[in-house]
């Protein structure tokens, strides 16, 4: 360890010093008799003070959590020759705290923000410390070091080391359970939970038609056969899979506090994600900034894990350079799929995006996340006109969306997120209606 | 000229009471700013003030080891309150051994100072070979301390 002299050891020597020479140059002995505390003490301190050399293994019980679970960071540490106390200053990443640190036996180790004090070394045998960190906030963090510290005896010296670390974890958000899912128009061939609009072999009744060369038999409905002439046989909805496109605008972001717009929006997605994979449906992603990420759509736990882990990576930067909706491939948004945009309606290049995938006949759905609550309140009277003229244009923009058929909700953070859906749904059936 | 020497004591009083201002005001300073640099100076500035303070004092001073405990007692103290709270770890133990610990340091600085004052205050013959003699022994204690320090710091 690096030991460097501590501000009480040059107080010491100053004091003894001067005390001494002052004591000689005056002709007073008490001079030389009040630095004398201060020179033994450094002189002892100095006498029995050595290196101290240190083992530290670092590692964490797991490399996956949920929002709201904690992480177990294990630091092994021991000291040759034993030291009386350790501090160490783990690099905790923003969005996790420490909740607790204990010893090996099970007492407490006081915690101050990221620095935990009094950790009791037993010597070159390493003695365990559990650090408990609550993941408050999901995203891929990483654990870049952790500072050992420690002081000699009488306090003379500080013992320093830094131990690079490269521990890895991922939080992932915490996601409600939705009961209800927005429902795609158009369906896939493949099997899922969703009944189609094509009529074929499934258990929901559908329409009767005479039977045809090549029906099967049991098809047959022999009430409506007996009262009528000819073999009238059952058409049914066959249970199909849709594909499903989460949008999730990252290319602006009202900071305000710790919860942010893409927070929001992250968590949204991930609880849309896990539903619709529930439900045997395809689900792709597309982060909406630059630079552009995308998963095509896929089934099963492995996309869900894909897509979680997408997310993790979101991050908002402000970027002048644009590839625009046109730079994802084809096979990352099939023609029937379903794409819902997550988006805060702030930047001009999501919002016409949204515009163009319309334009292009996709089926598309906007869950507004509010931007309001994390913009200050206006001070001056001018920033409460430009505050009115704000509020109004994303208004207007709302819309313009509506007018061309998107569905577009506002997701108000304190409601559940269900509640969203079922806003969407309601417009959704609404439109269909008006069409019919 | 019977005024001077009265005069001139007036004068090293107002300076003594000036260095004391300013280093508790430096003491202060250090508290509130957190900075350990200043209670170095502090501490400098308050021993300057006791030095000045023994010119009016035709004898020796009997409360000097309370002025060393007390010196030394306030310097750990400020160590340790800004040590605390910069969040570096103490000295081992809880509060009741932190103290303990200050109790036998400043008992220990009151006991070493009365013993250097009584060991000086003891009349020996040969003047002039003692004087050397103590010039010697502080250069050496000097001299020791100053290779201690640049061999373990």
């Amino acid at each position: 360890m690096i030991r460097t002299a501590s501000p009480r050891l040059r107080t010491f020597a100053v004091v003894a010093v001067l005390g001494l020479i002052g004591g000689l140059a005056a002709g007073r002995p008490e001079l030389a008799a009040l630095a004398a505390p201060f020179a033994v003490l450094l002189g002892v301190g100095l006498a029995v003070s050595h290196d101290l050399g240190v083992t530290v293994d670092v590692r964490l019980d797991r490399d996956r959590a949920v929002e709201g679970e904690e992480v177990m960071l294990i630091i092994a540490a021991g000291t040759d020759p034993p030291a009386s106390r350790l501090d160490f200053e783990v690099d905790v990443p923003p969005g996790v705290v420490i909740a607790e640190a204990l010893h090996g036996g099970g007492r407490p180790v006081e915690v101050h923000d990221r620095i935990l004090v009094g950790f009791k070394s037993v010597g070159a045998v390493p003695n365990r410390l559990h650090v408990r960190l609550l993941c408050k906030r999901w995203g891929a963090h990483r654990i870049g070091f952790v500072r050992i510290r420690s002081r000699g005896a009488w306090g003379l010296f500080t013992y320093v080391q830094e131990i690079p670390l490269d521990l890895h974890f991922k939080v992932f958000p915490e996601t409600a359970a939705l009961r209800r899912l927005l429902r795609p128009v158009e369906t896939r061939l493949g099997f899922g939970d969703r009944v189609s609009r094509q009529k074929g072999e499934g258990l929901e009744f559908a329409d009767l038609r005479p039977m045809v060369h090549g029906d099967d038999p049991r098809q047959i409905n022999w009430r409506v056969t007996a009262r009528s002439r000819g073999v009238w046989v059952n058409d049914r909805h066959p249970e199909r899979n849709s594909d499903v496109v989460l949008l999730v605008d990252t290319l602006s972001e009202p900071r305000g506090g710790v919860e942010l717009t893409l927070d929001l929006a992250v968590r949204a997605a991930a609880g849309l994600a896990a539903g619709h994979l529930r439900r045997n449906d395809r689900v792709g992603l597309i982060s909406f900034g630059e630079p552009l990420r995308w998963l095509q759509p896929g089934m099963g736990d492995v996309q869900r894990y894909r897509i979680l882990d997408t997310l993790m990576e979101s991050r908002s930067r402000s970027q002048m350079y644009w590839r625009g909706v046109s730079a994802v491939p084809r096979r990352a948004l099939p023609a029937k799929a379903l794409i819902v945009g997550l988006s805060p309606l702030l930047d001009e290049r999501a919002i016409n995006a949204f515009a163009d995938l319309r334009g292009r006949g996709f089926d598309l759905v906007v869950i507004e996340v509010p931007a309001e609550p994390f913009v200050a309140e206006p001070a001056t009277p001018d920033e409460v006109v430009a505050r009115r003229i704000w509020i109004l244009q994303r208004d207007a923009t709302r819309d313009r969306f509506l007018r061309h058929g998107i569905a577009v909700v506002r997701w108000d953070p304190e409601e559940p997120f269900q509640r969203a859906i079922a806003e969407v749904e309601a417009f959704r059936r609404n439109a269909m209606r008006a069409l019919a | 000229m019977a005024f001077y020497p009265e005069a001139e004591l007036e004068a090293i009083d107002r300076l003594v009471r000036v260095a004391g201002l300013i280093g508790v005001a430096l003491m202060i300073s250090a508290m509130i700013t957190g900075a350990p640099w200043l209670v170095g100076w502090a501490t400098t500035v308050l021993l300057t003030e006791y030095g000045m303070s023994l010119v009016e004092l035709p004898v020796i001073d009997r409360r000097a080891p309370l002025h060393a405990a007390v010196l030394f007692l306030m310097v750990e103290m400020a160590y340790a309150s800004l040590e605390r709270r910069a969040g570096v770890g103490g000295f081992p133990g809880g509060p009741v051994s932190e103290v303990a610990r200050l109790a036998v340091f400043g008992l220990a600085a009151f006991g070493l100072t009365a013993l250097v004052l009584l060991l000086a205050s003891v009349p020996l013959a040969h003047g002039i070979l003692i004087q050397v003699a103590g010039v010697a022994a502080a250069a050496a204690v000097l001299a020791t301390l100053i290779l201690l320090v640049r061999q373990r710091a």
